[in-house]
């Protein structure tokens, strides 16, 4: 009998695991103080993100600074400032997308992710951080993967892992419209003034891409069951 | 301060020295004319008073001293504030001086951030 329910909750686990982690993402996201880790987490994509843009376009970075509020900013030198102003927003949806997918793809991916993830977040600490509130809340997040990296069944590390990949791929989606705000300030500004497109556009361009991510992870969550 | 007061006692003290000079000389002069007592007194008081009014070296001579106290406390006062508040700024004209340089160091910041090529990205 026992076997039997246990099974039928896998079956439903298996079954619906998608919508249950997208509704659990939701629901942190409304908490508080639970919520603010998290926020950190995508900012802390997002800034990588035009770092790594940075260097891979001849550039590199000096500085990334991160805020309690979970704002970012990231110092860069050199290097193509049109593809470093759009990585922040789409580079967190990548990231987004990437720790969900190579998690779902198999444990030990997610375990050597998890890692992956962990020293960058390290090193991101040595090189690039430069105060004390950066330097915590590399602290905080480099604890967190380390909490994942540390957990002994590894299909918890997955489920975890797609977690936070759907809890960075909800902030990417709805963060690029605290844009909108009529300051003329940000990453879709700098794109208005270099590209003479509208900062609306690309703010409509960078939640498209969230949304394709999200629906993307739905239809391979659909297909695996 | 100390000059001003200095003078002033001077002046004072010529004044009376004045009077009483010409007080004598009145008592002096008036004697020989031979009125009762009484129209003595009131004649040396009108006199005397006339004496102290209209002595014009002495008001001249007070009036050479006050001025001359008066210019000697301005320009103890002027050379002293000369150092302190002459040259500085009103309020106002500080805040217009503050705004200015804050412009200037944003321009002179901005020019940095294109030597250096620094961007940021928020």
């Amino acid at each position: 009998m026992s076997n039997i329910s246990t099974e039928q909750t896998s079956s439903f686990w298996k079954k619906h695991h998608f919508f249950i982690l997208f509704i659990a993402a939701v629901i942190i996201k409304q908490l508080p103080l639970v919520s603010i880790p998290f926020n950190w987490l995508e900012s802390y994509f997002h800034e990588i993100s035009h770092g790594i843009a940075a260097i891979i376009t001849g550039g590199s970075v000096l500085r990334i600074q991160l805020f309690a509020n979970g704002a970012g900013l990231c110092t860069t030198q050199g290097g193509i400032g049109f593809v470093i102003s759009f990585a922040g927003y789409a580079g967190a949806t990548l990231w987004g997308w990437g720790i969900y997918k190579l998690a779902s793809a198999h444990q030990r991916a997610a375990q050597g992710f998890s890692v992956l993830v962990f020293l960058l977040i390290v090193s991101s600490m040595i090189f690039w951080g430069r105060d004390l509130l950066t330097w915590f809340i590399l602290a905080v997040l480099g604890a967190l993967f380390l909490l994942t990296i540390k957990l002994k069944k590894l299909h918890y590390l997955q489920r975890l892992m797609q977690l936070f990949g759907l809890l960075i791929l909800l902030n990417s989606l709805f963060s690029p419209s605290y844009l909108l705000d009529g300051r003329n300030l940000g990453d879709g500004a700098a794109l208005a003034t270099m590209t003479f497109i509208p900062e609306f556009i690309w703010v409509l361009i960078w939640f498209s891409l969230a949304l394709v991510a999200l629906y993307s992870l739905y239809k391979s969550a659909k297909k695996y069951n | 301060m100390n000059i001003s007061s200095a003078s002033s006692q001077n002046s004072t003290f010529a004044l009376t020295n004045q009077t009483n000079i010409s007080r004598k000389s009145s008592v002096r002069s008036v004697e020989p004319a031979g009125v009762s007592t009484t129209e003595q007194e009131k004649l040396l008081n009108k006199q005397a008073n006339q004496a102290i009014v209209a002595d014009p070296r002495a008001i001249a001579l007070f009036e050479k001293n006050q001025f001359e106290a008066n210019a000697a406390k301005s320009i103890v006062s002027s050379s002293t504030f000369s150092t302190t508040d002459k040259d500085k700024p009103s309020p106002k004209n500080e805040t217009a001086v503050a705004s200015y340089q804050a412009i200037g160091n944003l321009a002179q910041r901005e020019s940095i951030q294109q030597l250096f090529g620094v961007d940021l990205f928020a």
